[in-house]
């Protein structure tokens, strides 16, 4: 297997301003500037191989966003290095560049007032693609991201799964080795969201394009990644197979029921996590009980009042990882 | 040559993007023009009260400076305008963007935005200076060069002050204030200006370099002072590609890991 | 070239609009108080904008520091037309310090009716038009205190005292005042015309221009040719900027009297210009359904 990412003992760490509330301190923040330093990311080491589709997931401020920013040479590491593609991505950034692509979810590449079409042209200018085959590039992922429809109208007008989608094609359009997203899903409706993770799957399978793909969404790791890395506190604390952590905790729902009296279930995979008189916390095992078998026994046992399913927050997941019980 | 074409592309994509908001760019530009011709009829009652002569500068000199601003101004803004936004890129994280792309950063950033009422403070420039200043092929050359000349040395002043942001957290006032105070000094006749003053605006608020100079090469054609004022353009279209590079190495994406502890 | 004074002045808040006054009745004492209540909240916002503040104030210095070098060239050989330059430049603190505290309220307006938001204003107690102007003159007296106080030291610095000081500024205040609520009601027109004009903007910067060139504002109105400068003289412009820096520097009990009841006279035209327009906007909302 060719290793197309490699990050050893990265380090790189930010200075704050440390703000108070109110006017006496905006009016002393104008003449003196209170620092302090945020160690983000710390002896990372980090390895993804050709066509691999990982999992780089991790609560909110964990090092995510600065890990992927420190591969693709948006920022410089304090220490460490980095090789992506054979090559340092901040001393030779742009070389870099031309063959690594991106959708970050709040930094659009496309041109709000103007058509995709045109944003797609002027990133053809961008990364010198001949306009013969650019021409050729934009009616096949015009074909596979079914934006046919929505090339001549103004970004603005594009509800946020359509968006998502240009946004996808317009990071394609160089023929890029990996694909860096960053929450793609997020925001969007379950038809799109399944939609989006074909399309995905797609792009890896067909082209071999290495995927890197950040979520808070258990279900774009479960159908896409094989495997998954999590970090915290600017460091690695998990990093096997997303089937193993699926058996761990991915397979876990939790649910919620609120009920007419007190609820009594006795059932493998089912344990109480919380109860009130009427109130109860499941967390189900969906290996050991299937999810099509508790709820009906719920309804059978109890008077349900309402009733609701989730995943295990990404957040639990990572305390759970460290508390040691995966 | 590449990189002219994505110039070229940047602009045809900015003049698309106007058409989009036709009326706006219209008020824009008329707001603009009404603007200038308030100040022109103030120097004109000006100079009829008081006589064609203040610290050595006439009603064409002024008008001159005028011109020459107003152009310059509006080519910046036109093809230059994101220089005004350097510092919000900058800390808003935007910049990442640019930085995934495999061009170099400053053109690139620079170009991407255009404000549109530029265009009207560019033809207003040139139809001030057709109708006030006597015309010669070397004048017109002058004039154009040192129009150009503006718009670039305005940008890097831009770029320098907007730079700070990479160091000092959100510079944007400032910066802002520092590209206004350049185009609120060259529009005033530079002999009123002496000591200290001159002293800063050949450097930090390079008026004089921009504007009075040129004014002065424009009445009387002098080599030495040609090349010694295109020099001094030079060095300070250097220094911001320096500092801007510097900053770049220092650059956060936002700093949102912070706002979020 | 638009710069400086135009967006400089922007500030005038918007957060925190939610406002009540619980009341039925109206009698004098409780429009006092009301009003006087927005008026003391749309002070207090001011604060808020500490930023722009400063840049404020900074401007009025850089610029009167510039016309300062100006005018000391002209007027070199002694005054024209009557101005010295310690009057020039104390005269120019004084228009310069009511123009960048006036602030764009047509904006609110604006927006207002572009969001519809002045629909639920209908509803409320007291006239819509008259809440703007207290909130936004409100604001325009809390800018104007330091923006004086720092054209006046910045005046002090540059040519030194104004001969007759106190005598001069105690009778161009309240003519400082009632000029600041004149240029307020101009742009609370303009504001108005937000109901059937897409942007006003224009609208304001014509006034802008205006009241820069017969205002004064630059260059005293006595700079003019005669005939230009009698009319300007009258104008509303003039009493909103000309007049009271002229009281400043060159006092005269009688001027002074006559100066401020032609801002009053004026004062009471375009509030009656604004309520006009207003009822016929609201009777427009009403023909469309809002």
């Amino acid at each position: 297997m060719e290793e197309v990412i490699r990050l050893h003992n990265i380090n790189k760490s930010f200075r704050t301003a440390v703000r108070g509330t109110g006017l006496r301190a905006s009016v002393r923040s104008l003449v003196h500037r209170e620092t302090r330093s945020i160690h983000a990311v710390r002896d990372l080491d980090l390895s993804v191989d050709r066509g691999e589709v990982l999992a780089f997931i991790g609560p909110n401020g964990a090092g995510k966003s600065t890990t992927i920013k420190l591969i693709t040479g948006i920022l410089f590491p304090d220490s460490g290095d980095i090789t992506v593609l054979g090559l340092d991505p901040h001393r030779r950034r742009r070389e870099l560049a031309y063959r690594i692509g991106t959708v970050f979810g709040q930094k659009s590449q496309l041109w709000f007032h103007l058509p995709p079409l045109d944003s797609f042209h002027l990133l053809g200018n961008v990364y010198d693609v001949p306009p013969a085959t650019l021409r050729q590039r934009i009616e096949e992922l015009v074909e596979v991201f079914e934006i046919g429809d929505l090339l001549d109208q103004p970004v603005r007008k594009l509800s946020l799964g359509e968006r998502i989608r240009c946004e996808m094609a317009a990071s394609l359009i160089h023929h890029p080795e990996i694909l860096f997203l960053d929450e793609p899903t997020i925001g969007l409706d379950v038809v799109v969201k399944s939609r989006i993770r074909d399309l995905i799957r797609d792009m890896n399978r067909r082209h071999n394009v290495t995927i890197f793909l950040t979520s808070h969404d258990v279900g774009d790791i479960e159908k896409l990644c094989k495997r998954a890395v999590v970090i915290n506190h600017g460091q690695v604390v998990w990093n096997d197979t997303v089937k193993r952590l699926k058996y761990s905790l991915l397979n876990r729902r939790i649910i919620d029921v609120k009920t007419d009296g007190p609820l009594t279930i006795d059932q493998e995979g089912v344990r109480i996590l919380k109860q009130g008189e009427y109130t109860a916390k499941l967390e189900v095992d969906l290996d050991r009980a299937p999810i099509e078998e508790v709820v009906p026994r719920l309804f059978r046992n109890a008077g349900i009042q309402d009733i609701n399913i989730s995943n295990i927050p990404t957040e639990e997941i990572i305390s759970r990882i460290y508390e040691g019980s995966v | 040559m590449k990189l002219m074409r994505l110039f070229s592309h940047y602009v045809k994509l900015n003049l698309q993007s106007a058409m989009e908001y036709r009326a706006a760019f219209l008020t824009q530009v008329f707001g603009m023009i009404l603007n200038n011709s308030a100040f022109i009829v103030f120097w004109l009652v000006l100079f009829r009260a008081v006589g064609d002569d203040i610290a050595g500068w006439g009603f064409t000199a002024v008008m001159f400076l005028w011109s020459i601003t107003a152009f310059g101004f509006g080519l910046a803004s036109v093809f230059l305008g994101n220089a005004l936004y350097l510092s919000r890129i900058i800390y808003t994280g935007e910049l990442d963007v640019y930085l995934l792309q495999p061009k170099p950063i400053l053109p690139n950033v620079l170009w991407s935005r255009s404000i549109v009422s530029g265009w009207g403070d560019a033809a207003y420039g040139l139809v001030l200076f057709g109708l006030t200043q006597p015309l010669s092929v070397a004048g017109i050359a002058i004039f154009l060069g040192f129009g150009v000349a503006l718009a670039l040395v305005l940008t890097a002043i831009r770029v320098i002050y907007h730079s700070l942001t990479f160091y000092f957290g959100n510079a944007e006032d400032f910066a802002t204030t520092a590209g206004e105070l350049v185009i609120l000094f060259s529009m005033y006749p530079g002999g009123v200006f002496d000591g200290p003053t001159m002293w800063l605006l050949h450097s930090v608020i390079p008026a004089a370099l921009v504007a009075f100079i040129p004014a002065q090469l424009f009445a009387s054609f002098d080599t030495t002072l040609l090349l010694a004022v295109l020099a001094a353009d030079a060095l300070i279209i250097a220094g911001a590609v320096i500092v801007f590079a510097r900053g770049v190495r220092r650059y956060e994406s936002g700093n949102r890991i912070g706002a979020r502890l | 070239m638009r710069s400086r004074n135009d967006d400089r002045a922007a500030a005038g808040g918007r957060s925190g609009r939610p406002f009540r006054v619980n009341t039925a009745s109206g009698t004098i004492a409780r429009l006092a108080r009301r009003y006087g209540c927005i008026l003391r909240y749309g002070a207090r916002n001011q604060l808020i904008y500490l930023r722009s503040f400063i840049m404020r104030n900074f401007f009025l210095i850089v610029i009167l520091f510039v016309m300062h070098r100006l005018w000391r060239v002209i007027l070199a050989d002694g005054p024209i037309v009557g101005f010295t330059l310690v009057q020039m430049l104390w005269y120019l603190a004084v228009t310069e310090a009511i123009e960048l505290s006036r602030g764009r309220l047509f904006q609110d307006i604006q927006d207002d009716v572009r969001t519809g938001a002045v629909v639920y204003t209908l509803a409320r107690p007291y006239p819509y038009p008259a809440f703007e102007f207290a909130r936004w003159f409100g604001g325009a007296l809390v800018r104007l205190v330091p923006l004086l106080a720092i054209g006046f030291v910045s005046a002090l610095a540059l040519v030194g005292p104004l001969p007759r000081f106190a005598y001069g500024i105690s009778l161009a205040l309240p003519s400082i005042v009632l000029g600041l609520a004149i240029g307020t009601l101009w742009v609370l027109l303009i504001g108005l015309l937000a109901f059937w004009s897409e942007d006003v903007t224009p609208f304001y910067w014509i006034y802008q221009k205006i009241v820069f060139i017969f205002g004064g504002m630059f260059l005293p109105i006595d700079y003019f040719p005669e005939w230009l400068a009698a009319i300007s003289r009258v104008l509303p412009t003039a009493f909103q900027a000309y007049w009271p820096a002229r009281l400043a520097v060159a006092p005269d009990a009688a001027v002074a009297m006559t100066t401020y009841a032609g801002q009053l006279v004026w004062i009471a035209g375009l509030a009656g210009a604004c309520a006009l327009l207003f009822a016929a906007a609201t009777k427009r909302m009403h023909a469309h359904g809002g």
